[in-house]
């Protein structure tokens, strides 16, 4: 084997060891979490809520009142002290979701389950109440559950990790097969067998 | 950054490096060396099993309560690897 090459193969076992050593954990969990999250519907992750217009567009009623309708609907630990008759906190509230076609909005509250309360965008009829597991996972994936932004960096090491050890284990696999020429891979595989 | 999240970085990226230099020439090392380190093996697999499957079961956030959860997905990594090594080391011991 020329020298050059032989470099990059040590090179390329030495990556591929410790970086797959290292990254197992990170890949593990991200890869559970990617499986969950592609199945969240299916697993009920995430509600789903068939609804239909109860009315036209321009009698909706305003987010202030759809806010404060979820609020009242959502479980006492979520309200933070906010209680039924006040004006709705907005920092009680992470988001709104406006689904005209479907007629309803989805409240999202801050709190640790991320409830979502469905809520009727004409009548402010509450739909469904329940947790957003989703979010949770969303945020495992990525790793931002460790302590925001920064931590995005761990799902990015094990991907670039991954990228990695494909690269270097497929160089791993071909470089006999370069120095012996074709026959030589295959006749060790039938011998290994 | 609070400790747990510090101790569960050491756990997830630091372990697994200083288990794989100790691996290193595992078989010339003495017999409670290997003993140690096969326990940490042991330790950190089922400690990376244990916090993939608290972290996804509930999916909810931790909070400050939660102390399975917070031990089991955080501090399990570099916890349960060092326990493995002092408990497969003091079993080495009494063997002999």
């Amino acid at each position: 084997m020329s020298q050059p090459r032989r470099k990059l193969s040590r090179v390329a076992f030495y990556a591929h060891l410790w970086l797959g050593v290292a990254s197992t954990v990170v890949l593990l969990a991200v890869s559970v979490t990617g499986i969950l999250l592609n199945h969240k519907r299916g697993l009920g992750l995430m509600p789903e809520v068939d609804h239909a217009p109860t009315g036209s567009f321009n009698t909706t009623v305003s987010l202030e009142r759809i806010a404060a309708a979820a609020l009242a609907a959502a479980p006492e630990g979520t309200r933070d002290g906010w209680t039924p008759g006040d004006t709705a906190h907005p920092a009680l509230i992470d988001r709104m979701d406006v689904r005209p076609r479907d007629g309803l909005v989805k409240v999202r509250l801050r709190d640790a389950a991320s409830t979502e309360v469905t809520v009727d965008i004409n009548t402010a009829a509450i739909l469904h109440v329940g947790p957003r597991g989703d979010v949770f996972l969303e945020k495992l994936h990525s790793g931002e559950i460790f302590g925001g932004q920064p931590f995005v960096l761990l799902s990015d090491f094990g991907a670039v990790a991954l990228i990695v050890t494909l690269v270097t284990g497929y160089w791993l696999w071909l470089a006999p097969r370069l120095i012996r020429g074709p026959g030589a891979g295959k006749a060790r595989d039938e011998e290994a067998a | 950054m609070t400790p747990g999240i510090a101790v569960f970085l050491i756990g997830l990226l630091i372990v697994p490096i200083i288990l794989l230099a100790w691996g290193h020439r595992i078989r010339r090392a003495s017999e409670r060396s290997q003993r140690a380190f096969w326990g940490a093996i042991v330790g950190h697999c089922v400690a990376g099993v244990a916090a993939t499957i608290v972290g996804v079961m509930s999916p909810v956030e931790w909070s400050d309560t939660d102390r399975l959860r917070g031990f089991l997905g955080l501090w399990s990594l570099a916890v349960l690897p060092a326990a493995g090594a002092l408990i497969a080391a003091a079993f080495s011991r009494t063997t002999r």
